[in-house]
């Protein structure tokens, strides 16, 4: 491919076809990422710096039922009733007002004030609404000779018009979203919470790892079987491992406390996932647990490339295996080892499936990410959920800089 | 340290770690099997540990002897009651029993290969090292396995109790084979009532097109970017990585709002949608790796004989990473089958449900926690066998696509 | 042009019964078995009237969130069947239609209702359509309490007494308390203690501050009865299932329990002898709805009613023959999803005013074997459960304040300040203070 004596003339056409050729085989991806991440992410940063609840995505409306009432036979006098309401209890709605059809056989009596009546059309206008308005329109009617009782009011729909503006759209902004997270006292503990994760959480995966990579690292009848079985918790649905760790460390019916207990080691049941600041260690136990199979097996790979000789002169010159171990392939693990760490560390702050399953976030383990869930869908202010997710993926631009900086060069990633 | 190396002293420390460890390891298994309770005591394990390890260094015994002798040991101490495992308030004779006969046999072997080229004097530091070591592996095998196994373990035996008897004994893992075809209650009714054998499929044809469609997208790009020159090369492959690390989190709250307002939610058509695009960039990172590897001089043999690009790529590059595509594809389908948050906040229909959604709508009501186990072992079980049947590929496939978490 | 008018007119009417509507349909029932009869339902109402209805299952805890969220997709199902907590808050949040759901209740006849259906009143009508209640029991082992003498747990002072009496772990515990904060069950138990003593959180203006001496008296009763309860995060199911082994002495739970009490339900049988069909258990217990406590002498009763709420995105007319059908023709298949928790709301209709009670009575309860109430407990005991629907009360009920009571308790704060209390994270006074805070920051 590297051809660089082609010259210079030839090659800028064939470049052109190729780096066409490139776009279109790229388009497609490049089309749908666009449309699933680019796209949320910008409505993300727009929706951060709006004070929009949940419920506010969905503009104010108005809304109108008609029936008639006590109207059954020819000379009935009953009503035409309207009931009119503003959707949003705390937003206005503009200009409101709406027209409907007097059906045939209906005679109106004395209008109300907000209504006229012009040949058989009625229109009725209220101006402009606050939010939690109701209004009922009971417009006098009799039955007229040709009353048709199975006629409905219902079946020509009244035309109703209202403007309102959306919060989504309109010019407010706000920085109360991110001043409100900031400010709360429990920032700092969510934020706690997540270095304590993710940190301790990485380090000791990869410690595990190259533990039992070192473990592995020779060949033996059952070698293969035993690194499967090492990398079940990884493979497994989460869903189901967070199951199984809840029910096993149930304090009331699980396991572990019943052996804790019988043992004498508890003198009463431990409530692992549900208090402070056990909850905390035991997801970043979890997380540990079900990761240290992916940096078993990258530092395995790696340390089967170590070539055999080196340790064996080390064996001629009396390095005792201590000394192998840190002399020789500590030194051969370390880009491997940066590399996992910075990448393991970025993927444990993003982690939501877990702590989400193993205790929805209470008991001081809510992390950044679940905080975004438990703003926006739980206390319903996806402002402030919006903001949250803007400062994970600022913290995420920050690694991903230190990651293309430093490492990835390195390792050719 | 050249205290420690002491002959006797190395081999009365390893003595005792080794029956710390056994006593720990066989009182949790034997009550994981028996559901007695065993409490292996500390005290004891470090002094007859110690002890042993070190008489052992003294007088050498074959192997056999070794351990007729520990296990008589093991026995008069039962008798006596005390010992490196005691005995709790309610267990029986047979568990102690049976107890007694692993660890003591488990520690004359464990210590006698440990402790092999220990001298009575001082040991220079190889040996002591060797030892050290002998016992760190012997120990990171039974630490290792037991972690890993005892969740397994514990989804797969719940899922055949009922509630009464988990809270009977929490203990008790053993199976009542006389209950026969009760045993599957839970099993049963997953299958007849909670439709479990609909969600198998769904997981299984959600996760299969995931695959397929995930293959279309990236085997193109990924070759762009391995092997063809454009501006922006460099840009578009960080761009991917970076992407590839967005948190699923941030973007489930505009999709939900997306989805609902097109139609797309509840409906497995907009799963199919979704799912790939979190599949596809960890796909293509893993493919353009590959690509990269692959010899460029048989592609370019290819171009001389006039073959066009794609042409190339079909004939020459594909079936040459034919076991690349087999790992991206099982990496994929593991993705795929395993998601949880996607599933869970865009299905509300039980008749589209994935098996991690159908598994999280048994957690929450009065179901049994029993049938809950059972959901997660049918969950588990075909991702196992896939795993174990193509564990090269899927290794492989881990290991090139674990930037991944 | 009349002519013209009329027969578009009669062209619309026509093409709108020709358009049969595929309604959805949340519902918190979510067991296999009550799906079952839930869809039934379903599709005679389908066959009487051309619409489709899909049952969709929710989960309990999760269907705020979820309604919430559908609401502001636009994408709210038809109609939702929903405790009484969601029912003011969700109407003031435009989530249901109440003008669609008076008119329902008009059409049946607001006379055929019980005093029940006055919970849920809005400004001109009604959230939505009650369908049925219960109300929160005090289930206590009558034997034991014979045998030492003790009076029936109707009192704060009488469950100490009896605690004092019985509490013996880990064989018996006194009580089994809800210490679960995100789960309603400690919601509701929390609120029954409450009334028990006359506290309310809510007086005709909106939330109000806690009368500190009697909301002491609260917080120290429910620390005794956490203090007598086993360790963890207790909610519905350990107290179910350590009454059923034997262990507890006195529990507050649901009239749901009363089939599984019996022995007639194989997932949660009774284990206090060796056969889970008995209904001895059922034998040696007794019940009481009214509680009391010493700043309230006469005492109270907890009740919840659900009920079928209309939403703003339904296809309204056929949402509202959906809920009249279920009120009407398939009423009794509502009740016998579960009649022991399921009282009827509607006691008949225009031709016999107790129509429905009469046939509630008929219904069977239990699952794996079934027995029509009446042969399980004496009639005094159903008597005494069923009239408490009548008496019972919610926060904000009487001061008019239900939809912010509601708030206050969807939003958790007082089960977590009562947690920590329980726990001895806070003192006595702190603790008011800190509900009094929380319950005020909710607004």
């Amino acid at each position: 491919m590297s051809d660089i004596s082609t010259p210079p003339t030839g090659r800028g056409a064939l470049a052109k076809g190729e780096a066409r050729l490139a776009w279109g085989l790229l388009f497609p991806t490049i089309t749908i990422v666009a449309a699933v991440v680019v796209l949320p992410l910008l409505a993300i940063f727009w929706i951060s710096v709006k004070p929009v609840q949940l419920s506010d995505l969905r503009a104010p409306e108005l809304v109108l039922r008609e029936d008639l009432r006590r109207m059954n036979v020819a000379g009935d006098e009953g009503s035409w009733r309207f009931r009119l309401r503003n959707s949003s209890p705390d937003r206005q709605l503009r200009g409101v007002s709406f027209t409907d059809v007097v059906p045939p056989g209906i005679v109106l009596g004395d209008l109300p004030e907000a209504c006229a009546l012009d040949a058989s059309v009625l229109t009725c206008t209220f101006g402009d609404v606050d939010g939690g308005w109701r209004e009922t329109l009971e417009i006098p009617a009799t039955a007229a000779a040709d009353f048709d009782p199975e006629v409905s009011v219902r079946d020509t729909a009244p035309d109703t018009t209202a403007r309102s503006s959306s919060v989504l759209t309109d010019g407010t902004f706000t920085l109360a979203n991110f001043s409100r997270i900031f400010d709360a006292g429990e920032f700092w503990d969510v934020l706690y919470a997540t270095l304590f994760y993710t940190i301790v959480g990485t380090v000791g995966a990869i410690v595990m790892g190259l533990f039992a990579a070192l473990l592995l690292d020779k060949s033996f009848r059952g070698q293969g079987i035993l690194r499967g079985l090492y990398l079940f918790p990884y493979v497994a649905p989460v869903i189901a491992v967070a199951f199984a760790w809840i029910i096993l460390f149930d304090p009331f019916s699980g396991s572990a406390n019943a052996l804790l207990l019988r043992m004498g080691v508890a003198g009463e049941a431990i409530n692992f996932f549900g208090e402070r600041p056990l909850a905390l260690i035991m997801v970043t136990v979890f997380e540990i647990w079900r990761y240290f199979p992916l940096s078993f097996l990258f530092i395995l790979a790696r340390m089967q490339s170590i070539p055999q000789d080196m340790y064996e002169a080390a064996d001629i010159d009396g390095a005792s295996p201590f000394q192998q171990f840190a002399w020789i392939s500590l030194p051969q693990l370390l880009g491997i080892l940066s590399v996992l760490f910075l990448l393991r560390f970025i993927w444990t702050f993003n982690k939501f499936d877990d702590i989400f399953l193993l205790t929805g976030g209470n008991a001081g383990t809510r992390t950044l990410t679940v905080n975004v869930y438990e703003q926006a869908f739980a206390i319903s202010n996806i402002g402030a959920g919006a903001a949250v997710a803007v400062v994970i993926f600022a913290c995420l631009l920050g690694f991903s800089f230190f990651f293309f900086r430093y490492i990835s060069q390195e390792e050719g990633l | 340290m050249s205290f420690l190396r002491n002959g006797p002293v190395a081999a009365a420390m390893l003595g005792a770690a080794w029956m710390v460890t056994l006593a720990i390891t066989v009182a949790v298994g034997v009550a994981f099997v028996t559901g007695e309770a065993l409490r292996p005591s500390v005290l004891w394990s470090l002094l007859l540990g110690a002890m042993l390890g070190a008489g052992l260094l003294f007088v050498r015994l074959p192997v056999a002897v070794a351990v007729a002798v520990a296990v008589v040991i093991g026995a008069v101490l039962m008798v006596i009651g005390i010992g490196p495992i005691l005995a709790g308030d309610d267990a029986g004779i047979a568990a102690q029993a049976l107890a007694a006969l692993f660890l003591w046999a488990g520690f004359a072997i464990a210590v006698l290969k440990t402790n092999d080229g220990l001298a009575q004097g001082s040991a220079d530091r190889y040996t002591f090292e060797t030892s050290c070591i002998r016992f760190l592996t012997g120990f990171g095998y039974i630490f290792f396995t037991a972690i890993v196994a005892i969740p397994f373990w514990v989804m797969l035996m719940t899922s055949f109790k009922s509630r009464a008897e988990q809270v009977a004994n929490p203990l008790d893992f053993g199976i009542d084979f006389s209950k026969g075809r009760e045993l599957f209650r839970s099993y049963e009714e997953l299958f007849t009532q909670f439709d479990f054998g609909l969600y198998l499929a769904n997981s299984f044809l959600i996760s299969v097109i995931t695959v397929i469609v995930t293959l279309l997208f990236a085997i193109p790009g990924a070759y762009a970017v391995a092997r063809l020159r454009f501006s922006g090369q460099a840009a578009f492959s960080r761009g991917i990585l970076l992407i590839y690390m967005v948190p699923m989190i941030v973007l489930a709250l505009p999709i939900y709002i997306a989805f609902s307002v097109t139609g797309l939610r509840n409906s497995i058509f907009g799963i199919l949608l979704i799912y790939p695009v979190t599949t596809i960039p960890v796909a293509l990172y893993m493919l353009q790796g590959y690509f990269r590897g692959l010899p460029a001089e048989v592609e370019e043999a290819g171009l001389m004989d006039g073959l066009s690009r794609l042409k190339v790529i079909w004939k020459i590059t594909l079936p040459l990473s034919l076991p690349a595509l087999a790992s991206v594809s099982l990496y994929v389908f593991m993705i795929a089958w395993n998601e949880f948050l996607l599933a869970f906040m865009l299905l509300d229909d039980p008749s589209k449900f994935t098996l991690t959604r159908g598994i999280a709508a048994l957690n929450s009501s009065e179901i049994p926690r029993q049938h809950l186990m059972a959901g997660s072992v049918i969950a588990t079980v075909p991702i196992m066998a896939l795993f174990l049947g193509l564990e090269r590929f899927m290794t492989k496939g881990l290991t090139a696509g674990s930037v991944k978490g | 042009m009349k002519t013209l008018l009329t027969t578009t007119s009669a062209l619309v009417l026509t093409a709108s019964l020709a358009s049969a509507e595929n309604l959805r349909f949340w519902t918190t029932e979510e067991q296999p078995e009550r799906l079952a009869r839930q869809e039934a339902m379903a599709e005679a109402f389908a066959a009487a009237t051309g619409h489709s209805v899909e049952v969709i299952p929710v989960t309990e805890s999760d269907l705020g969130t979820r309604a919430t969220a559908a609401f502001a997709a636009g994408d709210l199902p038809d109609v939702i069947y929903h405790t009484l907590q969601y029912a003011l808050p969700w109407a003031e949040a435009g989530i249901l239609d109440t003008d669609a759901a008076t008119d329902v209740v008009e059409n049946l006849g607001g006379d055929t209702f019980s005093g029940a259906l006055e919970l849920a009143a809005v400004d001109g009508g009604y959230a939505s359509v009650p369908v049925d209640g219960w109300t929160q029991m005090i289930v206590y082992r009558k034997d034991l309490f014979e045998a030492n003498g003790l009076e029936a747990p109707t009192s704060y002072d009488n469950v100490r007494a009896a605690l004092a009496a019985l509490h013996n772990p880990p064989e018996m515990y006194g009580f089994v308390a809800a210490t679960k904060v995100d789960e309603n069950f400690m919601s509701q138990v929390l609120e029954h203690v409450f009334l028990a003593n006359g506290v309310s959180i809510v007086d005709g203006d909106g939330v109000a501050a806690l009368d500190e001496a009697a909301t002491l008296e609260v917080l120290d009763f429910y620390k005794d009865i956490a203090d007598a309860s086993p360790e963890g995060e207790l909610y519905w199911d350990q107290s179910r299932t350590l009454y059923f082994s034997g262990n507890a002495a006195m529990i507050i739970w649901s009239p749901f329990i009363l089939d599984e009490l019996a022995g007639l339900r194989d997932s949660a049988p009774p284990t206090i002898t060796d056969d889970p069909t008995s209904s001895e258990l059922a034998g040696k217990t007794g019940i009481v709805t009214t509680f009391a406590g010493p700043s309230n002498p006469d005492g109270a009763a907890w009740g919840d009613i659900r009920y079928f709420g209309i939403t703003s995105d339904a296809s309204t007319d056929a949402a509202m023959e959906f809920v009249e059908f279920s009120m009407s023709e398939g009423y009794g298949e509502t009740l016998a999803i579960a009649p022991e928790g399921k009282f009827p709301v509607r006691r008949g209709n225009a031709d016999n005013p107790t129509e429905y009670t009469d046939l509630w009575a008929t219904l069977d309860v239990g699952i794996d074997r079934r027995a029509p109430l009446g042969d399980l407990y004496e009639a005094s005991v159903i008597a005494d459960i069923v009239g408490g629907l009548d008496v019972a009360q919610r926060w904000g009920v009487t001061e008019g304040q239900l939809a912010t009571a509601s708030k206050v308790i969807n939003s958790q704060v007082i089960n977590r300040v009562v947690r920590q209390y329980i726990d001895g994270e806070i003192e006595g006074a702190a603790a008011v203070t800190a509900l009094n805070e929380a319950i005020a920051s909710v607004q």
